[in-house]
């Protein structure tokens, strides 16, 4: 499991340096193929609840989330470039701090099993980092795709757990998460500015 | 060519006037006890009962409006009525479950479900400003939900990790809760205040409210402010009577922290502020964070907050729906340019002037009784810093909003058009508004009093 992990931490961080809205998207691709292995080696016979948590991982988050964003950008002539966070030393520096302190504080809720303090640490980079892109960049598309790294360093958090959700929780989380994109998506087509651009200030 | 008449305003009348119907028999014609209900995903008790009947109760008198000003060249929400009737009418849906709900992630999926069907009604005017309010709004609605799901996801590890059966129901939560292990649990009760505390606005996920109360049609704003409002404090309510008991510090502190600082924040809005609607919305965030810290009191100053509340949410209904008149009257938000209102506009006038008096805790309102609760228990449990506190921002605040709001109702009219009447239909909602809101604060009849003492004793933390 751990080089998954690492992989999910290379998947979240990957995109702040490579600045372009590809490598955002792909980068939730990748976290969305890792969490489905994840969920795939932990069990060989997955339940009900499971099989709609692996549709929601490979269908939703690894497939229809860049194909429908990326469709939204090439519509409406979005430029590659797309600076996820401020381009310098600082950004990168803080960025880097986050990641430390969220694994410092994986190994402290869970002093004594350092596989769970792995999984928490990463799944705790991926909400930090999500968040201070979300305060430090005011582009729409940026600041979605910050919200989908949230909510994907919460989905991992929640494999830690033996337990699944039951079906209907399960199935509501998927609902509400498509219901969430398809919404974000159809209000990224109609902002008036482009989605890879800063927007006006509010009166 | 003109177009064939909707169906809609019927539709969104008959289903509003069912929903408090049904409010009001399940509150005041069923027994008592509390009653599972849906393989134990729903509950109704006292609780759930009161915030039935209050969140459709505004959502009748919206519902009236909305269909009374059809006939009005002003009208809100415009010509497109069966849009509106079809979101309206998806958010009470999603609205009514998550207070229905005793599992906490369903609670929040539901919760999460109504801002989707809120965010188109927000950009409903179609504007530039109403886009990006809507995009923030959903924006942070999500996140914050987010942390409240990742706080209980903390919270039931915390449980897993110790040996306890885990369970996102809210009874399994206060079971399992005094034997979660300590740091998981701490995290969990934070990002679940911190989360549910953006849907109600508290610092600092607060910088939603204003634009968006400010850019969406005034029903929708009251929809907001009255309804879903409501709905994420039965959310924090709930909260209290499970994890109240164990994590009473914690939670009470961070509730009166956050609480005091919104006030702040709100205040400093408040005074900046020359726009009427953005001021009124300032104005809300101020009570969010008086219901905060009155929560943050615990099961004493219940009662005071729970009237509070309610007389908040029908503030809020009165203003923003008065308020969308005279921006459709005046073509301005500007307090500057609106002056007369008594005048020009009699009916909007008093509802305005009675909004504000309300607002600003005036007796005989209920807000006025709510907040005197409030600081009597601030007094009683030796909290002299925020109650110091309390009153400047809230003196701050009033003299700020008087300052601009009272040129606004009795300054000179300088219109010299006359204003075509307002139909009775808009009229009549804002009107019971105003009975309830002066009754709440002189007698309350004895089983809505009832209800209100049940919710309150169910607080835990006391």
């Amino acid at each position: 499991m751990t080089y998954l992990l690492f992989c999910f931490l290379l998947a979240i961080l990957a995109p702040l340096a490579l600045a372009t809205w590809r490598w955002s998207l792909t980068g939730l691709t990748l976290q969305g193929l890792l969490m489905t292995w994840m969920v795939m080696q932990r069990s060989t016979a997955p339940t009900l609840s499971e099989t709609v948590l692996l549709l929601d991982l490979a269908v939703l988050r690894t497939l229809v989330v860049p194909v429908y964003l990326s469709g939204i950008l090439l519509a409406r002539g979005a430029p590659a470039r797309n600076d996820v966070i401020a381009p310098n030393l600082l950004s990168w520096t803080f960025a880097a701090g986050l990641v430390i302190l969220a694994f410092n504080a994986g190994g402290t809720l869970n002093p004594t099993n350092t596989s769970v303090a792995t999984h928490t640490s990463v799944a705790a980079a991926a909400v930090l980092i999500g968040l201070f892109v979300l305060a430090s960049n005011s582009s729409p598309f940026t600041q979605l795709v910050a919200v989908l790294r949230i909510e994907n360093g919460i989905l991992l958090f929640e494999l830690v757990a033996d337990h699944g959700l039951d079906v209907p929780v399960q199935l509501g989380v998927s609902l509400a998460f498509a219901a969430t994109l398809l919404t974000f998506g159809r209000l990224l087509r109609m902002l008036p500015s482009s989605p890879v651009a800063a927007p006006p200030s509010a009166p | 060519m003109t177009a064939a008449p909707s169906n809609a305003p019927a539709v969104l009348l008959a289903a509003a006037a069912m929903a408090v119907g049904g409010a009001f028999y399940v509150a005041f014609g069923m027994d008592g006890a509390a009653l599972e209900f849906a393989a134990h995903y729903g509950v109704l008790d006292a609780t759930s009962r009161l915030f039935l009947v209050l969140i459709n109760g505004i959502f009748f008198g919206v519902a009236t409006h909305v269909v009374g000003s059809a006939a009005d060249p002003d009208r809100d929400v415009g010509t497109r009525l069966p849009r509106f009737t079809l979101l309206a009418l998806l958010f009470m849906l999603m609205c009514n479950l998550a207070v229905l709900s005793r599992h906490l992630l369903m609670m929040l999926v539901f919760l999460e479900l109504s801002t989707i069907a809120a965010a188109p009604l927000v950009r409903h005017g179609r504007s530039a400003a109403s886009m990006y309010a809507s995009w923030r709004y959903l924006l942070f609605s999500t996140v914050g939900l987010g942390l409240a799901w990742l706080g209980a996801a903390c919270l039931v590890h915390g449980m897993e990790g110790h040996g306890a059966d885990p369970s996102f129901f809210l009874d399994g939560i206060s079971r399992a809760s005094h034997e979660g292990k300590l740091p998981w649990r701490r995290v969990g009760v934070a990002l679940l205040v911190l989360g549910i505390g953006t849907k109600l606005a508290l610092a600092p996920m607060y910088a939603w409210l204003p634009e968006t109360y400010e850019a969406a049609p005034p029903p929708v704003t009251a929809l907001l402010a009255a309804v879903q409002f409501n709905v994420a404090l039965v959310a924090v309510w709930r909260l209290l009577q499970v994890l109240g008991p164990v994590d009473a510090q914690l939670m009470r502190s961070m509730l009166m922290t956050l609480g005091m600082v919104t006030m702040v924040a709100s205040a400093f809005g408040i005074i900046a502020t020359r726009r009427y609607r953005r001021l009124i919305a300032y104005a809300s965030l101020n009570h969010g964070g008086v219901i905060a810290v009155g929560l943050g009191l615990g099961q004493t100053a219940a009662y005071g907050v729970l009237i509070y509340v309610v007389s908040n949410a029908i503030i809020k209904a009165i203003l923003f729906l008065t308020a969308g008149k005279i921006r459709a009257v005046y073509a301005t938000e500007d307090v500057g340019e609106v002056t007369g209102l008594l005048k020009d506009l009699p009916y909007t006038g008093v509802f305005f002037m009675m909004g504000t008096f309300a607002l600003l805790g005036f007796p005989p309102f209920g807000s006025f009784l709510g907040e005197l609760i409030i600081m009597r228990e601030l007094i009683r449990v030796d909290q002299f810093l925020v109650f110091g506190g309390l009153c400047t921002t809230l003196t701050a605040t009033f003299v700020a909003t008087g300052r601009s709001v009272f040129p606004m109702i009795w300054g000179d009219s300088r219109r010299t058009t006359a204003v075509p009447r307002a139909p009775m239909g808009s009229l009549i909602p804002k009107l019971v508004f105003v009975v309830f809101l002066v009754a709440m604060g002189i007698h309350l009849p004895a089983p809505i009093s009832a209800l209100f003492r049940q919710v309150a004793s169910n607080l835990g933390g006391a």
